[in-house]
């Protein structure tokens, strides 16, 4: 493939302050969202993980959240995460020496990602996992190289998944390097990592969900995180010409562990987005840099997929304001913990499980598979629902417009609330609060 | 020599024309389907806007025909447009057949299978399928020939053009991604302009893609393949593959040789027109066994790219009888296969031209009676695929078969079965309540397809015929109320 070194100023100066400006660029994406959140009244942190965390931090002392769960401030932690990632990965990628163009478009690529901007809206585990990856390769590649163990050992305690994924990094490392500090912090992670199945850590930290690898890798089929169609189709480009390069080679031992671990729990949405980034961004970089024979249709070509990454980030972040929980969600919630007895059981839709319990400070009804509620909400008649509400002690029902949009209103569980045993409590914006009374 | 085959095209394309046009001037109407475009055709002409309330589509063709209706009459041009595209494909064909084999005559074959193939004969179809086929055969020619220049801007206007045409537009694209991994393992080079072409084709068309659907890629998620297509009647657009039904609508002879065609070429070295043709041919077939594409549209792609193959296998096997004890006999061959393939292709052509499913002008006249006897927002009521007449004569239907923007699909199809199979007036009236409808028309195609003269809960206080011919219509007069218990 013949290549030329493009020798163009505008290129030149946004990439000796890239820093600057894609910090400016995450700051305008995050300023924008929690604008549209705040303007409809809307909780500014949202997702089912933030939330997700902020309960277990409740619960537990061990969590890094348990001192500041309850901070007015919390919402900013993600972003100010987002910024020193950014910092660390432009400084790992020089430390590496990568191209100037690779580390410039993968950062490019990265803080226009939906993912990424998922992650730097809301509290997720990967986010925090992905800065102790990098913090601990920059010290491994600086002279604090033995600092570098800390890090290594946190991120060791995040799920059994992540502890492997580092291990598999730390081999490559030692692969490239040989470096005997790789070794020992090889080892101790391994030691983290039977320590960790011993006392039973999730393989994967997270909200569990209907998944589809498919559906959940891509943000422009409705994924609540995911990526761009363009990023992936520039992956694939990259996947058939970065294996040319020998240092870039390595990177593909990483491929079958991070897609077999995305296939079983697609929660490693976000580490499987960075090793896609990466090489959409190699392929990227082949297209910009290749000498083409029609000079327009490279214009055209660098043009269309920069515009079509960036109709998936204005897509995305036209979507992220109406993500739950909503206003209504939390002043429902909130009415339930004030007006409600402490050991009421609310029946809810499985999503809403983590936001009842912030908001509500209730339990919701769980069940290890999700199959009791969904034969709630699918009964037909009171003498299929009523024994399995008595069973389960459920006294609250919360319905919520996304619910009453999947469930059909002349048969079924919305027809049967009209039973007289079923008392409408509390209604806003078409949240709705029911007593099911015994 | 050349003249005589150039006379011999030219003069089969007006058969072909004549033929077509004879046929759909015949045949009274459209299909059901058409009458959905001519809507859009007569919106554009009125705002310069296609509605895309209810239904998303590219409107290329749209455009294109709204732009002639400004010189022919619109019920004229939807019979001769789509007619005239169809035909323009033999030149193409004709063109794309004779650069992969550089024999004239069997080119013309070629040519000869393409106009007559049965698949693409429903000559009263106003459809978008009639450009497209054209176009993506013009973009498959010029990119065979790239190497000159001014080819390369033919293929981007075709290209640009047909991504605004449709979106099984795939086809090409998938095809050419399939061609670059297969030319990969086969160890065929490929030139940098193929490359770049077809990279810069990718992008453009996803971008297309997702400007026009991005809201319907984001609320389906990958169940967009199919459509939004009610689950009850998916089958019918993604059916199972039936060889019979294979043979019947691309004909024995092409369908047999083109097959064994590829299964020949697959294992011999050939030039890259042809390497290029076959892997069309198998992304199509892979994709019509996985059914991601409408079965019609796989169908009518795969049976011109055999016709194209007919012109190898000509070749083939005029080579292989001029050295036959009974070469003395060449100068019958051609017209041997000539007989054969007008035998095999061209009656089967035909019938299917006139079994094409139109309404009849007496359901005509009743939807006009609806037209100017109805409230301009009453819902109606009607068959599936009639709902598009319901439409075009502007008034709401419960569903059509423009599935893509509606939400509650499944729901809808199930209550448009009922308000025609059921006995109960309850039932159709809560469904009238539901939707809004204020008419159901029942025409001898309903009465056919449910074993029944008129609706089984009528005569009924709640219903009252308005039109009674072969075609009934009836008017919802009653709702339903709920009983408030007292609390």
């Amino acid at each position: 493939m013949k290549t030329e070194i493009l020798k163009n100023s505008t290129l030149d100066h946004l990439q000796k302050f890239q820093y600057f400006y894609f910090s400016i660029i995450t700051l305008i994406i995050w300023g924008i969202t929690s604008w549209l959140r705040y303007r409809k009244a809307q909780p500014l942190l949202f997702g089912n993980e933030s939330y997700f965390h902020l309960v277990a931090a409740q619960s537990s002392i061990f969590h890094p959240l348990y001192y500041i769960s309850n901070l007015s401030w919390l919402f900013l932690i993600p972003l100010i995460l987002a910024l020193v990632n950014l910092f660390l990965f432009s400084y790992l990628g020089k430390k590496l020496n990568l191209s100037n163009n690779l580390i410039f478009f993968s950062a490019l690529f990265l803080i226009i990602s939906p993912n990424f901007i998922y992650g730097y809206t809301t509290i997720i585990s990967a986010t925090f996992y992905l800065f102790l990856m990098l913090l601990g390769f920059s010290l491994l590649l600086s002279k604090y190289s033995w600092f570098s163990v800390i890090p290594f050992l946190a991120a060791s305690f995040v799920d059994i998944f992540s502890t492997i994924l580092i291990l598999a990094l730390l081999a490559i490392y030692y692969y490239t390097y040989r470096s005997k500090i790789t070794f020992w912090i090889f080892g101790a992670v391994t030691l983290c990592l039977i320590l960790n199945l011993v006392l039973g850590l999730p393989l994967v930290s997270g909200p569990s969900y209907q998944q589809n690898p498919l559906s959940d890798l891509l943000s422009d089929l409705g994924a609540v995180q995911g990526l761009s169609f363009f990023i992936l189709l520039l992956f694939f480009i990259g996947l058939a010409t970065a294996w040319k390069t020998e240092k870039y080679f390595k990177v593909y031992l990483l491929l079958p562990v991070i897609i077999t671990e995305y296939i079983i729990n697609t929660n490693l949405i976000f580490l499987f987005s960075l090793l896609i980034i990466f090489f959409a961004a190699i392929g990227f970089t082949n297209l910009f840099e290749r000498k083409w024979s029609l000079e327009t249709l490279k214009t055209f070509s660098v043009l269309l997929l920069l515009l079509g990454i960036l109709f998936s980030t204005i897509a995305y972040s036209e979507r992220l304001s109406s993500f739950d929980p909503s206003g209504a969600d939390v002043e429902a919630l909130t009415w339930i913990k004030e007006n409600t007895p402490p050991e009421s059981i609310v029946l809810s839709s499985p999503e809403n499980g983590y936001f009842i319990q912030y908001f509500g400070q209730r339990q919701p009804l769980k069940t290890s598979t999700n199959s009791l509620t969904t034969t709630m909400f699918n009964s037909s008649y009171i003498s299929e629902l009523f024994p399995l509400l008595e069973a389960n002690n459920v006294s609250i029902i919360y319905i919520t417009p996304k619910m009453k949009q999947s469930l059909p209103t002349d048969q079924g569980f919305i027809f049967l609330l009209k039973n007289e045993r079923f008392k409408l409590l509390h209604s806003r914006e078409n949240n709705e609060v029911w007593l099911f009374s015994k | 020599m050349v003249k005589r085959e150039t006379y011999l095209l030219w003069g089969l394309f007006v058969i072909v024309l004549v033929t077509r046009l004879a046929l759909s001037f015949f045949t009274p109407n459209f299909t059901y389907e058409s009458y959905f475009h001519l809507q859009q055709v007569e919106q554009i002409g009125a705002t310069g806007f296609p509605n895309f309330e209810g239904s998303l589509f590219l409107p290329l063709f749209h455009y294109l025909a709204t732009a002639l209706s400004l010189i022919i009459p619109l019920d004229i041009l939807a019979k001769i447009l789509p007619n005239l595209l169809y035909s323009s494909l033999i030149l193409i064909i004709y063109l794309i057949a004779k650069s992969i084999t550089d024999n004239p005559k069997a080119a013309l074959f070629s040519a000869l299978i393409a106009g007559f193939l049965p698949v693409l004969f429903s000559t009263n179809a106003f459809e978008v399928e009639a450009l497209f086929f054209p176009l993506i055969f013009l973009a498959i020619y010029t990119f065979l020939n790239i190497q000159k220049k001014k080819y390369v801007y033919l293929y981007l206007l075709a290209f640009l053009l047909l991504s605004l045409t449709s979106s099984a537009t795939s086809l090409l694209i998938i095809g050419f991604i399939l061609y670059l991994i297969l030319a990969k393992i086969e160890k065929k080079e490929i030139s940098s302009a193929e490359l770049e072409l077809i990279l810069f084709s990718i992008f453009f068309f996803l971008w297309i893609q997702f400007l026009f659907f991005k809201n319907m890629f984001s609320n389906e998620g990958i169940n967009f393949i199919w459509q939004n297509i009610p689950t009850a009647i998916i089958s019918q657009y993604f059916p199972k593959v039936s060889i019979l039904e294979a043979l019947a609508l691309v004909s024995i002879i092409p369908l047999l040789v083109g097959l064994y065609t590829i299964y020949r070429s697959l294992f011999q070295a050939q030039n890259k027109e042809t390497f290029l043709l076959i892997t069309l041919a198998l992304s199509t077939a892979v994709f019509t066994w996985f059914r991601l594409i409408p079965f019609k549209v796989a169908l009518s792609f795969f049976g011109i790219i055999l016709a194209i193959l007919f012109a190898l296998f000509y070749q083939d096997i005029w080579r292989y009888f001029v050295q036959t004890k009974i070469a003395k006999f060449k100068r019958y061959f051609p017209a041997i296969i000539t007989l054969l393939l007008i035998i095999t292709i061209i009656p089967t052509s035909i019938q299917i031209s006139l079994d094409q499913v139109t309404p009849s002008d007496e359901e005509i006249a009743a939807f006009q009676w609806l037209q100017n006897n109805t409230p301009k927002n009453a819902g109606v009521a009607a068959l599936l695929e009639e709902s598009n007449l319901v439409s075009y004569y502007s008034r709401n239907n419960l569903l059509d078969t423009q599935f893509g923007a509606v939400k509650d699909v499944d729901e809808r199809f199930a209550s448009l079965n009922a308000v025609f199979n059921t006995a109960f007036q309850t039932q159709v009236l809560r469904i009238a309540d539901k939707y809004d409808l204020q008419y159901i028309i029942f025409t001898t195609h309903a009465q056919e397809r449910y074993n029944i003269t008129k609706p089984r809960y009528y005569p009924g206080e709640c219903f009252k015929r308005v039109y009674y011919n072969a075609t009934q219509i009836y008017q919802i007069k009653c709702t339903l109320e709920e009983i408030k218990p007292e609390r």
